[in-house]
């Protein structure tokens, strides 16, 4: 592997240098080259209990101290508005919504309303565009809507679904979407084709539009391109938790609702994101060890880099790095963050090909990346 | 057989005189004024003759034993006189009159017995030990002959205690371990399962031994102390160090020596005891000695709701709520009988319990959690050689709810261990161990039974004021086999105070949830998993003692330092799944210091004042990780500070836990605590019974914290307990 590695990279060397050339001189002002736009960026960390600020410009670097978001806190998504960040906490932890002020770092939380309160389960959540956050009940199967400083959510939707993973507010509906999994027996083998439920923001119900067959157990979704891009994780062996490796990816057109044909991953999903070069970063494992990176163009419906044609990860010194979750900058540029629970995961920034550029560590168990504005 | 009785009887009366706080099996005799066989000496001395027999009433003719002068009065020089009779008579000579002396009785198979004598201007004396069969613990010491090699734990520090001595004073295993410094005891809150940690170690780096039989869960590793009150065990013995040559796998750090309750003469005793929230206890013991052998029982029932309020500080303001499904139901009861130099004992043990889960969940409002056990051993010895069998059988329900199927795991375990000597010029101790583990489980699939083979080698040297303890253990099993090598140095400069340098290698085995527990949901087992070695395990030591008149003081200074490659640890995998994997290493150094002082002469009434405390470092080291071992106190200290006398006594205790992390990613740290306990008995004596009352006030200042992050622990509490014998 590290022969054909560095054959390849060998091969792409003239394309990079002439591409570096370009770009060099197309960014030249009168004292050189300047440097790429500084990000910001916000880092989940599961198992550390964190969640930590970076700066992207050249390098990524550390910015400010990690906010603690408590004991119980174990979710696993992150989203962010212009001034807060979002997550949950499982009912493990007595299911909250957590708010943290980005400013100030402050960390809040909401609750669920009763009879479920602390058995809701509460999903990835997701802000819309006047601040509210929508998210699912895993446990209560129902669809809530919260704002940052409010004590208890308020239950929008009722029976949506069996596993309800994710909300995505679009226009004046929710889209949520269920796994349609077997969570109270605990086996989490579907129960039937995963669905997207379509609800008004007031929570009835317009319309349900069931995903293919091919396509089961939907984790999450995005909206890119007009476009619900839904990432099947797939299934596993019920006794000995083996990957099934059939995960894929259905997108739905919003305009028509038109389904495509799910695009398999060869593997099962574990991550979805969006990128800022308006394309979608999806992680996939065959055997929950080892992740690929992969490349997903919603405006076409296919794979840029598929199962067969890998994003290859590697750091500094030419490893292969497993990323649980990867996003890009607008010039393309990658950032990958991997998954560690006995010593802090690896936040790396690359070039569009997954060779490292910069690296810092992220923190313990590193779950979810969101660029800020 | 009249003998063995009175020989029982002998040994219960001495040790009712047991010195409060002891942690040794430890007598003051007054010496008879005239002996058998003495002769007087010159200049105020005297010739001590020893008598050393078994519980049956039997001369022990391999019995070693010790005298050193307490103080500097005596005028027999620093370290031991011995001289050593075949039958079982020793003679002690030339010890001064008026002068304390510590007689240390050993004997091969018998419980280490201390006897502290003065004899104050007579010129000769008798003394007559009775040895308790120590069924449990391989023998700490033989000796053929004068001179003649000495085995044991010469290198260790050791902490014993007699719970039968003791019988008010602590509620749990867990309470006297507390005492002892470096050891870490972790509670879910009241009610929860009690896990034991020691110098920096894991709970799975303990075994805890029940008459022979281990206590380590076989899914976890991890013994529950919480299942064992003390009123139906004999003693705790704790072993620091890693135990593998002696015990097999899974003394990385320490052993736990618990022996079910034992015949103790023709004795009967009760107690009954109350608390807050909802404790109640009661239990029973009698013995009875006859012709053909001894017998005892010992029953015990527990009960407590343990709905105590605390804080919810998850929550905005930390609102006042009360713990709920922490409630604890148990019934143990223990058989025990002997005939001769072969003893007998069946127990059984019973325990019922809410899961509560962390602060601020009701996920496991409902969540029920039983365990149903049985424990037989059977010990024989015979001249130069012992044998021991034990068998453990346990079966373990949880249920999430009501509703829900019960998740059920049953296991059993037996052992057989013998030990012998090879010759008496080659002073050669060989032991062999044969164990067969089963287990059976609803998320198990079906593992395979396990079956380990052992031995060690021992050849103790002693020369003159050295002793020398080479040993090496072998165990094998299939797909793994294991060399534990261990070398103990013990020096006696003088009576008064010694040094020990000690080094050893172990192991332990994955268990069979690391290798086959295999839940439905995101958890893989692993079953190329090697077993994690403690590639060296190291100590030195020093420990002496002062007195003179009324007053004593003991002190014990240890460093440690142990290194374990590869630990266990589970762990969740890139993508989340949960397995157990071979991780790094696992550092842990340490400094431990325990002290006593004592005042007053007579042993009825006096002063204790007890210091100890200890300084731990554990690392758990993978990849460019050295954060500290979650859950492990780097500063704890114990104080206690005793009065007792025929009237009663009155105790007061203090122990401090230092902050600790609460994961490997050391994020948060639990602030340090301490907590006060006050306890007052009083003695009432009725004809022949002894009646004692005993009040006490648990965490005086009604401290609030947590043991494990969320799980609460209760703040001030008050037991009343009452025991009558």
């Amino acid at each position: 592997m590290e022969g054909r590695w560095g054959a390849s990279w060998l091969a792409s060397l003239p394309v990079w240098l002439t591409t570096a050339v370009l770009v060099g001189c197309a960014d030249s002002g009168p004292t050189g080259p300047e440097p790429p736009q500084a990000f910001d960026l916000l880092v989940l960390n599961s198992t550390g209990q964190t969640m930590a600020r970076f700066t992207v410009a050249e390098e990524v670097r550390v910015a400010g101290s990690k906010v603690d978001l408590g004991p119980n806190f174990d979710g696993d998504a992150l989203d962010v508005s212009s001034l807060h960040a979002v997550s949950t906490i499982s009912s493990f932890g007595g299911s909250r919504v957590v708010f943290v002020e980005l400013e100030t770092g402050t960390v809040s939380t909401s609750g669920f309303p009763e009879p479920e309160g602390n058995l809701a389960n509460p999903s990835q959540p997701a802000f819309d565009e006047s601040g509210a956050v929508w998210v699912g009940g895993r446990g209560s199967d129902a669809v809530y809507r919260v704002t940052p400083g409010e004590a208890v959510a308020t239950r929008i939707g009722e029976a949506v679904g069996t596993f309800v993973e994710r909300v995505v507010p679009i226009g004046d509906e929710l889209w949520a979407v269920d796994a349609n999994i077997d969570d109270e027996g605990f086996t989490f083998q579907p129960l039937g084709p995963s669905r997207v439920v379509v609800l008004a923001r007031s929570g009835e119900v317009r319309r349900i539009i069931e995903l293919p067959a091919g396509a089961p157990n939907a984790r999450d979704a995005v909206l890119s391109a007009g476009r619900l891009v839904v990432l099947a994780g797939g299934t596993f062996d019920p006794v000995t938790f083996a990957p099934d490796g059939n995960g894929a990816i259905v997108t739905i057109d919003v305009a028509d609702e038109s389904l495509s044909v799910p695009v398999p991953l060869d593997g099962n999903g574990i991550g979805l994101e969006s990128g800022r070069d308006g394309l979608i970063y999806v992680t996939s494992t065959t055997d929950f060890v080892t992740i690929d990176l992969l490349r997903f163009d919603p405006a076409t419906g296919a794979f840029q880099r598929g199962p067969d044609n890998p994003i290859r990860i590697r750091d500094a010194a030419g490893s292969r790095v497993d990323c649980w979750t990867a996003t890009a900058l607008a010039d393309r540029r990658l950032l990958c963050a991997t998954f560690s629970f006995a010593e802090a995961g690896r936040l790396l920034l690359l070039d569009s090909e997954g060779r490292a550029l910069s690296e810092v560590p992220s923190g313990f168990g590193t779950t979810d990346i969101r660029l800020l504005e | 057989m009249k003998s063995a009785g009175s020989a029982v009887f002998a040994a219960m009366l001495a040790t009712a005189a047991v010195a409060w706080g002891s942690a040794v099996t430890a007598a003051q005799a007054r010496v008879p004024p005239t002996a058998p066989g003495g002769t007087a000496s010159p200049d105020s001395t005297f010739l001590l003759e020893v008598k050393v027999v078994s519980e049956a009433g039997e001369r022990l003719s391999g019995a070693f034993v010790e005298a050193h002068a307490l103080g500097s009065e005596g005028s027999v020089a620093a370290g031991t006189v011995v001289q050593l009779r075949p039958e079982g008579q020793v003679h002690v000579g030339q010890l001064s009159a008026g002068v304390p002396y510590r007689i240390i009785v050993q004997a091969w198979g018998h419980e280490r017995t201390v006897r502290v004598v003065e004899v104050a201007g007579e010129t000769a004396r008798f003394l007559r030990v009775v040895l308790p069969l120590d069924p449990y613990l391989l023998p700490e010491i033989e000796a053929k002959a004068s001179g003649s090699p000495v085995a044991g734990l010469a290198g260790r520090s050791v902490q014993r205690v007699r719970f039968a001595d003791r019988p008010l004073v602590y509620g749990s295993v867990g309470e006297w371990l507390a005492e002892q410094p470096g050891v870490t005891i972790r509670q879910r809150g009241a009610g929860g399962r009690q896990a034991v940690t020691v110098r920096g170690s894991r709970p799975e780096g303990v075994l805890v031994l029940l008459d022979g039989a281990p206590m380590n869960d076989p899914l976890t590793g991890r013994a529950d102390l919480s299942l064992l009150p003390p009123s139906t065990l004999e003693t705790a013995t704790l072993v620091r160090g890693v135990g593998s040559a002696s015990h097999g796998p899974g003394a990385g750090a320490a052993v736990l020596l618990l022996t079910s309750r034992v015949p103790d003469g023709r004795a009967a005793s009760g107690s009954l005891a109350v608390s807050s929230f909802g404790g109640r206890f009661g239990n029973a013991y009698a013995s009875a000695v006859g012709r053909r052998g001894r017998a005892s029982l010992s029953v015990a029932v527990t009960e407590a709701e343990n709905d105590y309020p605390y804080q919810n500080r998850l929550l905005p303001g930390a609102p006042t709520e009360r713990r709920g499904n922490s409630d604890y139901r148990s019934v143990n009861s223990a058989v025990s009988g002997g005939m001769g130099p072969v003893l007998a004992s069946v127990r059984l043990d019973r325990a019922e319990r809410g899961v509560p889960g962390r602060m601020g969940t009701s996920i496991f409002e409902s969540a029920r959690w039983s365990e149903h056990g049985w424990t037989a051993f059977l010990s024989a010895e015979s001249a130069g050689a012992r044998l021991n069998a034990s068998m453990h059988s346990r079966r373990q329900v949880y249920v999430a709810d009501a509703e829900s199927p019960e998740s059920v795991l049953s296991s059993r375990e037996w052992r057989v261990s013998g030990r012998t000597a090879v010759g008496d010029r080659l002073g050669i101790l060989l032991s062999g161990r044969f164990s067969h583990e089963s287990v059976t489980g609803d998320e198990l699939g079906k593992p395979a039974p396990r079956t380990m083979t052992g031995g060690s080698l021992e050849r103790p040297v002693r020369a003159g004021r050295l002793l020398l303890e080479p040993a090496v253990g072998v165990d094998v099993t299939r797909g793994a086999w294991a060399v534990s090598p261990g070398l103990a140095l013990r020096l006696v400069p003088a009576s008064a105070w010694s040094m020990w340098v000690r080094a050893g290698r172990g192991f332990r085995l994955p268990t069979f949830g690391d290798l086959f527990f295999a839940s439905a949901y995101r958890v893989q087992p692993n079953p190329d998993l090697v077993p994690e070695t403690v590639r060296l395990d190291a100590e030195v030591g020093v420990e002496a003692e002062l007195g003179r008149g009324g007053w004593r003081f003991d002190w014990a200074l240890d460093v440690y330092y142990r290194r374990t490659a590869d630990p266990i640890v589970w762990l969740a995998s890139a993508t989340a799944v949960w397995s157990p994997r071979n991780l790094g290493d696992l550092l842990a150094w340490g400094v431990e210091l325990d002290g006593s002082l004592k005042l007053g002469r007579a042993e009825e009434s006096g002063w204790r004042l007890r210091l100890s405390g200890s300084l731990d470092r554990s690392r758990l080291g993978f990849g460019s990780n050295r954060n500290p071992l979650p859950y492990q106190p780097e500063v704890s200290g114990f104080m206690a500070a005793e009065r007792w006398s025929p009237w009663g006594s009155l105790r007061l205790t203090l122990r401090s836990i230092g902050s600790r992390t609460t994961s490997v990613a050391a994020t948060r740290r639990l602030p340090a605590f301490t907590v006060v306990d006050v306890s007052l008995t009083r003695r009432i004596p009725i004809r022949l019974l002894a009646l004692e009352i005993m009040l006490r006030v648990e965490n005086v200042l009604d401290r609030r914290f947590e043991m494990i992050e969320l799980f609460p622990e209760p703040g001030r509490r008050f037991h009343v307990r009452l025991q009558v014998r």
